[in-house]
């Protein structure tokens, strides 16, 4: 696997990646959930053509993934990899996603706007997922006149999102933070800083492997820049503070903190039946011995990975065939188990 | 749209605009009645509330509309009861209350004031201040990054960040001077 989700970006240590998401509507089209099949053909034809024929070198690195005829397990995939979102496997409406070759950008089409464009980058990278989204948007509004008002600015298909239609994002691995419990008065102070806090797999999903996704709630009265401005500060905030907090435990806690993750690892060397929810807890003590040296052998990019190959689509896409629970969770403690005794081990 | 004829308004901190419910006065009114009383088409404005409790009892709101016209006796054709809809995609007030999803952009016009309450409380600034589509215009977009500018000097003499206001001021006359140069 080469793809962008393996490397470790910036900030790795408590950054896993970053995200810039706009919504962008078509003008003459109805919002996705008011208009009838023939214009989501439109629209999905439109779109392409604005991409393939804007730019030579954009036809060459984006694919079309039609969704009506890919099968659970290729979609599955796709959401774990945060390359769509939960909403477009639901939806019933025709749809699909274009994805540049390394999987960094990605456009659905007709999910709750009609675009959504997007791109995804390791660690705290966020100017650089956004100068790749608003390119993209140029490239597409030179043919596509998109719905947007001098007041209230794109127009969007839910009313929370309307003005720059921004959603941008960081994936934090908080393990000390959570740890201390500390964590609990930190996401309330975000709250009030207008920002949303989530688990790894978006809206309603609990924290798993104490990783928590920062995002901006406020669209509309700031400009593009400022609001990646407030997520870059309160993002680097919060890394000096669990940081701090790791440094604490390694002089307060040391035995505490080492047979913790010590134990993490045996369990992940050995377990031979593995649920995904302990597996990402257990993954996330590992990385957080390998980010403070106390497990070496072991690099973060194997355990980023692990993250993504463990999870119920990757599992079966892996296997080359549909695997029920039962069959997954023992899939899973056998794959992790050849994935680390391949590692140098002391 | 020929029912947006809306009779009752209040201020809201001095930039939304609500209608209030006729009956209690308190809330905002979402949906709209009609009905054809003396051969006069009369119109009403009801909260949710108000609607819901008065709409079993068809009897209720004829009363109501006697009233509002002083009426002992009028008669009155059953008119069916309407709502606030997009005439363009068909969309409705309960179902965007229902989906917080808006139909189409002229949404946005024909719902704005439930829709600017909403943006108030979740954004605190009811005005774009960022991109702008390549495709606008020259003049459009000059205007706007001017109205931006300004709106941007305000802030930073409110915060007394004079060094950024000096620059900030700086770009406002050049744009100002490249506007006049177009026109004249
Ligand atoms: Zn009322
Ligand atoms: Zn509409």
């Amino acid at each position: 696997m080469d793809k962008w989700y393996i490397d470790k970006g910036p900030d790795s240590d408590v950054i896993i990646s970053s995200r810039v998401r706009l919504a962008r509507n078509f003008k003459k089209y109805p919002f996705p959930h008011k208009t009838t099949p023939e214009q989501q053909r439109q629209i999905i034809e439109e779109t392409k053509n604005a991409l393939f024929s804007g730019n030579r070198t954009m036809s060459e690195n984006f694919s079309y993934i039609d969704f009506t005829n890919l099968d659970s397990v290729e979609k599955a995939v796709l959401v774990e990899k945060h390359i769509v979102s939960k909403e477009l496997l639901e939806t019933n409406r025709i749809c699909g996603v274009l994805l540049s070759k390394d999987e960094r950008i990605s456009i659905m089409i007709n999910e709750e706007d009609h675009l959504r464009i997007q791109c995804l980058a390791t660690g705290l990278q966020l100017s650089e997922a956004w100068e790749t989204c608003t390119n993209i948007d140029d490239l597409l509004s030179e043919s596509i006149d998109f719905s947007w008002d001098e007041n209230i600015g794109y127009l969007t298909s839910c009313p929370t999102n309307i003005g720059t239609a921004i959603r941008a994002s960081v994936m934090m691995h908080l393990p000390a933070l959570t740890m201390t419990g500390y964590i609990k008065p930190v996401l309330e102070a975000l709250g009030k800083l207008g920002m949303a806090v989530r688990g790894m797999y978006g809206e309603n999903t609990e924290a798993s492997g104490n990783m928590f996704q920062l995002s901006n709630q406020i669209t509309l009265g700031k400009s593009e820049e400022d609001i990646l401005l407030s997520i870059k500060n309160i993002t680097s905030q919060i890394i000096e503070q669990e940081r701090s907090l790791r440094q604490h435990l390694l002089t307060q806690n040391k035995y505490q903190l080492e047979d913790k993750i010590f134990r993490s690892y045996g369990i992940l060397k050995n377990s031979r039946i593995i649920s995904t929810d302990e597996c990402l807890r257990r993954l996330s003590d590992l990385r957080l011995g390998v980010d403070m040296g106390i497990i070496d052998g072991i690099s973060i990019e194997n355990i980023n990975e692990l993250m993504l190959m463990v999870q119920p689509g990757n599992l079966q896409k892996r296997e080359g065939r549909i695997l029920d629970a039962n069959e997954r969770d023992i899939v899973r403690a056998k794959l992790v188990r050849d994935m680390l005794n391949k590692q140098k081990n002391y | 749209m020929e029912w947006v004829k809306y009779s009752e308004w209040i201020e809201c901190e001095g930039r939304v605009r609500v209608m209030l419910c006729q009956l209690c006065k308190m809330r905002e009114a979402t949906v709209h009645f009609t009905r054809i009383v003396n051969q006069q088409k009369v119109e009403m404005y009801l909260c949710e509330q108000c609607a819901r409790e008065n709409s079993d009892l068809k009897i209720n709101i004829n009363k109501l509309f006697s009233a509002m016209l002083g009426l002992d006796e009028p008669e009155i054709e059953d008119a069916p009861f309407t709502t606030l809809r997009c005439g363009f995609c068909g969309m409705t007030i309960e179902e965007f209350n229902r989906t917080g999803l808006l139909g189409c952009a002229k949404c946005y016009d024909v719902f704005r004031d439930s829709i600017q309450i909403m943006l108030k409380r979740i954004h605190g600034n009811v005005k774009h201040h960022g991109k702008i589509p390549k495709k606008i215009s020259g003049r459009v977009r000059d205007e706007y990054n001017l109205r931006s500018l300004k709106e941007e000097l305000q802030r930073c003499i409110e915060r007394e960040e004079y060094e950024k206001a000096a620059q900030i001021r700086d770009k406002i006359k050049a744009l100002e001077n490249n506007l006049q140069k177009k026109e004249g």
